[in-house]
């Protein structure tokens, strides 16, 4: 397998100087020790980046079902996930380069998955196939439980589960983002702001903006079953 | 029925449901042949190359032409004029023709 490295003229030459040049901007910048990198990362990347492009594999394997959980809070459809997750890896690669190895390579490699999803919201949502009209039984039996008497409903009923994934679809990409980063995954709003490169209030509006829709749309299920 | 409510336990719904992490069968195997081709990439690459030759191409063929155009006309007025002539021409004809 010939897989062509990412790197190019400007890059040092072998592996050793990589690993020191991480290291060193570990060290420079002094936002994390250098202990906080998980061991074996810095030294793939800097194999891949010295041209041995085959090392991308282990860290593909070591990361692989992370991507692919994250990646399934946006997608639905198998072949949408797969697809994602390839192109997570696949701009990964080409962008390893850029990883100054100041965090975790998880930490980098989420954030980029982060953006694959956001991009891939924004590309579809002209296309959203999901609506209120076509809400399956688990979930009108479990609305109507819930409309009957809230309490004896529990979140981790099918029809919960199923009506959830549903909102959360038909809100817009950057609703639907910040509600997954805040409100499922519990990140802090600093962090998410880090994610997304948006600014603190932005995120906070964002949000507030977020719940509302989230609101809106359920007020029109509730009409629309007469709830 | 309660909105903020619902939406509140849909929100604990997802967070209690989290996604599978499972991985299709030999991904890792894939990626590696996918980044090993050279299609994307260099097509890719390849495709930026030549829309930034013809640009700049375009735009040096855009500048000559501004420059021979410049050098080629006698100032405003007799720009002026001859468009005012290549403007009435058609008419000029016209009326030469028919009338």
């Amino acid at each position: 397998m010939a897989a062509r490295a990412p790197h190019n003229s400007d890059t040092p030459g072998d592996s050793q100087s990589l690993v020191s040049a991480i290291h060193a901007n570990v060290g420079d910048e002094g936002l994390l020790a250098e202990e906080n990198l998980e061991s074996g990362d810095v030294e793939l990347i800097a194999a891949v980046l010295a041209g041995r492009p085959e090392c991308f594999e282990p860290l593909i394997v070591r990361y692989q079902s992370r991507v692919f959980r994250l990646v399934r809070r946006y997608a639905r459809r198998e072949t949408d996930v797969e697809d994602l997750a390839q192109e997570v890896f696949i701009r990964a690669y080409h962008k390893l380069k850029t990883f100054r190895g100041t965090a975790p390579f998880e930490h980098w490699l989420m954030r980029l998955a982060v953006r694959v999803c956001y991009d891939y919201l924004r590309n579809h949502q002209r296309r959203r196939e999901t609506s209120w009209a076509d809400l399956g039984e688990v979930e009108q039996q479990w609305l109507e439980r819930y409309a009957a008497d809230p309490r004896t409903t529990e979140e981790t009923d099918n029809g919960a589960r199923e009506l959830a994934q549903r909102l959360l679809s038909l809100l817009s990409p950057a609703s639907r983002l910040v509600l997954t980063l805040q409100e499922i995954e519990e990140r802090p709003v600093k962090e998410i702001a880090q994610i997304t490169g948006w600014s603190v209030p932005l995120v906070k509006v964002r949000a507030f903006r977020a719940r509302r829709e989230m609101r809106k749309h359920l007020e029109k299920l509730a009409r629309k079953n007469q709830l | 029925m309660n909105a903020k409510g619902l939406s509140e336990m849909l929100l604990r719904a997802a967070r209690l449901n989290p996604p599978s992490d499972t991985v299709p069968y030999a991904f890792e195997k894939r990626m590696m042949t996918l980044l090993a081709s050279p299609s994307r990439d260099l097509g890719a690459s390849l495709g930026i190359a030549w829309l930034w030759r013809a640009s700049l191409a375009g735009l040096l063929i855009m500048f000559c032409c501004g420059v021979w155009t410049l050098s080629v006309s006698k100032g405003p007025v007799s720009l002026a004029l001859e468009l005012e002539q290549v403007a009435y021409a058609a008419c000029c004809e016209i009326g030469g023709d028919a009338w």
